[in-house]
């Protein structure tokens, strides 16, 4: 072999060589720029993913909230109605003392109550406390008469109630008092006053 | 000798064409990775852009239900009082009953 075909040699090597490494660097340039993308690609597929879930997660909560609001709204519109039906119905116990109502007598419907809570007392000596105004429609004959019905001893106790109306019946001894004041009433029957008038008003129940 | 001369420059030579090979093969893998940072920076922010849009656009539909819940939740307010209204006579009459104890 000659010294030029070795000088050429030596030269078509090195170019080979040269040009293995350039295309190798090319080759692993273009890979890390495909892998750059692909990942890039995979990434923004993982955050809307991951945000839909997360947005729509959002996007419930607005919808829930709204749903409670809309419910606390009627609820309220419902409570309204309720305490309105009975406001109107305490005032117009001023206007039964005067008129009756449903065909009875206030003295009447006094009388019942008395009755009921001499029932409640369970007979015996019992006294009857009524407010000033409702002292006045009940006498000694009332009394004796729902005494007689119930088997007990009713006097009308000197003591007057504050109250728009009603009646306490208590023994003697102080030691059973039935409280059928209005006031009490109210504050005992509340909640079945409330989902009577509920039913009434808002489920279509008869009066 | 002259034969010598001219192999040993040809191999100096091609070392200093492979060198340069090598030197600039490492110029084009910093530009990928260049790139590859570039591309990836880009992304992120496409990330942010497009997780902004999604949850501005389920906000706006939420809204929009909101909106739709509480409007409907308005009128049946209105209906439910209008109904209760014409009731409430005979509410009040029963709830004065059951306060007077008339059964």
């Amino acid at each position: 072999m000659g010294a030029a075909e070795i000088v050429n040699r030596i030269r078509e090597e090195g170019e080979k060589e040269r040009e293995r490494i350039l295309n190798e660097a090319r080759e692993r340039a273009r890979k890390i720029i495909e892998d750059a993308r692909a990942e890039a690609e995979r990434s923004k597929r993982r955050v809307v993913e991951e945000e839909e879930r997360r947005a729509e997660t959002e996007k419930q909560r607005i919808i829930q909230t709204a749903r409670l609001e809309a419910r606390r709204k009627k609820w309220v519109a419902q409570e309204e109605m309720i305490r309105e039906v009975m406001n109107r119905a305490v005032e117009r116990i001023k206007e039964v003392k005067e008129k009756g109502f449903g065909g009875y007598g206030y003295d009447e419907i006094l009388r019942n109550l008395i009755r009921v809570s001499a029932m409640s007392a369970g007979g015996g000596d019992l006294e009857v406390v009524l407010s000033e105004e409702d002292a006045r429609l009940i006498s000694k004959e009332d009394l004796d008469e729902i005494s007689k019905d119930v088997g007990a001893s009713l006097t009308l106790s000197e003591e007057r109630v504050k109250s728009i109306g009603g009646v306490i019946v208590r023994t003697k001894d102080g030691r059973i008092a039935v409280n059928n004041t209005f006031e009490k009433r109210l504050e005992r029957l509340s909640d079945a006053i409330r989902d009577r008038v509920a039913e009434i008003m808002f489920k279509g129940g008869a009066g | 000798m002259e034969a010598l001369r001219e192999i040993r420059a040809a191999e100096e030579e091609a070392r200093k064409r492979i060198e340069a090979a090598r030197e600039e093969a490492e110029r084009i893998i910093r530009e990928a990775e260049q790139e590859a940072a570039r591309i990836m920076e880009a992304a992120r922010e496409e990330e942010k852009r497009v997780a902004q849009e999604i949850m501005e656009r389920k906000r706006e539909e939420g809204e929009r239900e909101r909106e739709s819940i509480l409007k409907g939740a308005e009128e049946e307010v209105k209906r439910l009082k209008e109904e209760a209204s014409s009731k409430m006579a005979a509410a009040v009459d029963v709830a004065l009953k059951m306060l007077l104890g008339i059964s």
